[in-house]
């Protein structure tokens, strides 16, 4: 099997799983019961805790778990309008983001915030000036995401942090998701950030929302104290000790590892677009992990299902949105419905070996010919 | 005159000609708007051919089918449509 879907999820690490088992069967207790037990449970949620924000660089008090990035972003944009909607209504986002922002943004909208799509340019970065443009008095919140999913689109996150600080009462928000464990980030001038285990080698049904101290948030799930106000529910001792862990393992030799996929991904991409009907989507100083291309002509499932056949997992459009096949991101970016419909998303991780990748290209030239014969 | 919208909560597209949409109802107060979700009014999108592209505005006059917008549009690209047939 040769699995290019890391971008989708990541399959746990041994290490991550062996620290979910012992905490499940030798933490028994409620982290909050005022018992031995709860009070080891709770000791342990607190040093896991600190690990974690340690590895980020932030503060443990800034750490608030959730069940994923996906609620990790709901709660941050709908904790900010709800909170602070009494300074203003007007929030920014841009086109290349996951349907779990898209998602609270409708509701939002809904609610009466009046929603701006801040300018990208041809490789779907953020147009800076643009940003400026748009800010107003009353926007109160700016959410980016650091990393595309579908395409790989880096946009400028500290560039725009450093705009955002000139302006105290908008709260900006970074979908850290696809980034996260990939380069070492910087949360100075970044007020929330959302990401998952499950994107690093850890379990499915953890996350975390980074939200800077001097930031309040209204719930979006409401119960009473858990690890924090924020969030109530039982804290989830097991999960948040396999992510400490998970983070541990994948926080390290960034260089090294970001270096080593680039190579895999510039060999990747050299071989396919010699392809006549192959188009390359994402840019070309986009992350490496992500390789989004276009076979015109055939459909994304029909290039998947060709390759599962042989053993080889890639995704059609991210794995959230919708059942139609036409990918949103890579017709915002491209504007060619031909494209759209037919882009698949290659995602590697430094696991990927490159034998594994010559395998993948020589599976992909079979497939190819094979697809494109047919027409 | 009736404008049905087909949208779905995913979709950027939609979000950005929801402003557009909002001022069409403050213009135009005769004009019936209604929404229909892509994935959770299924069974009413599916008769509609809506394609792949979101979202899709279908304009009624007496009933009878007299225009498509696919995609994402702006207020003026919307009034084109309502005057041409209005």
């Amino acid at each position: 099997m040769i699995y290019l879907d890391y971008s989708a999820t990541t399959p746990v690490d041994r290490e991550v799983l062996k620290s979910f088992d012992r905490a499940a069967l030798e933490f028994i207790g409620n982290p909050n019961s005022l018992h031995k037990l709860g009070v080891e449970a709770n000791k342990l949620i607190s040093s896991a805790t600190s690990q974690v924000a340690e590895i980020l660089g932030v503060k443990k008090s800034e750490i608030i778990y959730t069940s994923g990035a996906s609620e990790s972003n709901n709660l941050a944009l709908k904790g900010i309008c709800y909170k602070y909607k009494n300074r203003g209504k007007h929030i920014i986002t841009t086109d290349f983001e996951h349907s779990s922002i898209y998602g609270p943004f409708n509701f939002l909208q809904e609610e009466g915030f009046e929603v701006d799509f801040v300018k990208t340019d041809k490789d779907g970065k953020v147009d800076l000036d643009d940003l400026k443009r748009l800010l107003r008095d009353d926007t109160i919140l700016v959410s980016i995401t650091a990393v595309n999913s579908e395409i790989g689109i880096m946009e400028p996150i500290y560039e725009i942090g450093e705009i955002l600080k000139d302006y105290p009462k908008c709260f900006y928000h970074v979908d850290m998701t696809q980034l996260i464990t990939k380069k070492k980030i910087d949360f100075t001038n970044i007020d929330l950030a959302s990401f998952s285990a499950h994107k690093f080698f850890g379990l499915k049904g953890i996350g975390v929302l980074v939200k800077k101290e001097k930031i309040n948030l209204e719930p979006i799930i409401h119960g009473g104290k858990s690890t924090t106000i924020y969030r109530s529910g039982t804290p989830a001792l097991p999960l948040i000790v396999s992510l400490a862990k998970a983070l541990r393992l994948a926080c390290c030799d960034y260089d090294q590892r970001y270096n080593y996929v680039s190579k895999l991904n510039k060999k990747m991409r050299d071989k396919l677009k010699t392809y006549e009907k192959v188009r390359i989507n994402s840019p070309e100083d986009g992350l490496p992990y992500i390789l989004n291309i276009s076979i015109l002509g055939c459909k994304p499932e029909t290039v998947l299902h060709a390759l599962e056949e042989k053993e080889v997992y890639i995704s059609t459009q991210t794995a959230c949105s919708s059942n139609t096949t036409l990918s949103q991101a890579v017709f915002a970016l491209t504007k060619d419905k031909d494209r759209a419909s037919s882009s698949v998303r290659i995602s590697i991780s430094y696991k990927t070996t490159e034998k594994e990748i010559d395998e993948f290209l020589k599976i992909f030239d079979d497939c190819y010919n094979h697809l494109t014969n047919l027409r | 005159m009736e404008i049905v919208k087909i949208s779905a909560i995913w979709c950027g597209g939609c979000l950005k000609t929801n402003k557009a949409i909002k001022k069409v109802k403050e213009n135009y107060k005769d004009i019936t708007i209604s929404n229909l979700d892509y994935d959770m009014d299924e069974e009413k999108v599916a008769p509609l051919n809506v394609g792949e592209i979101l979202p899709v505005m279908i304009f009624y006059k007496d009933g009878k089918e007299v225009a498509r917008l696919i995609g994402e549009k702006n207020y003026d690209e919307i009034v084109e449509v309502i005057k041409r047939h209005v």
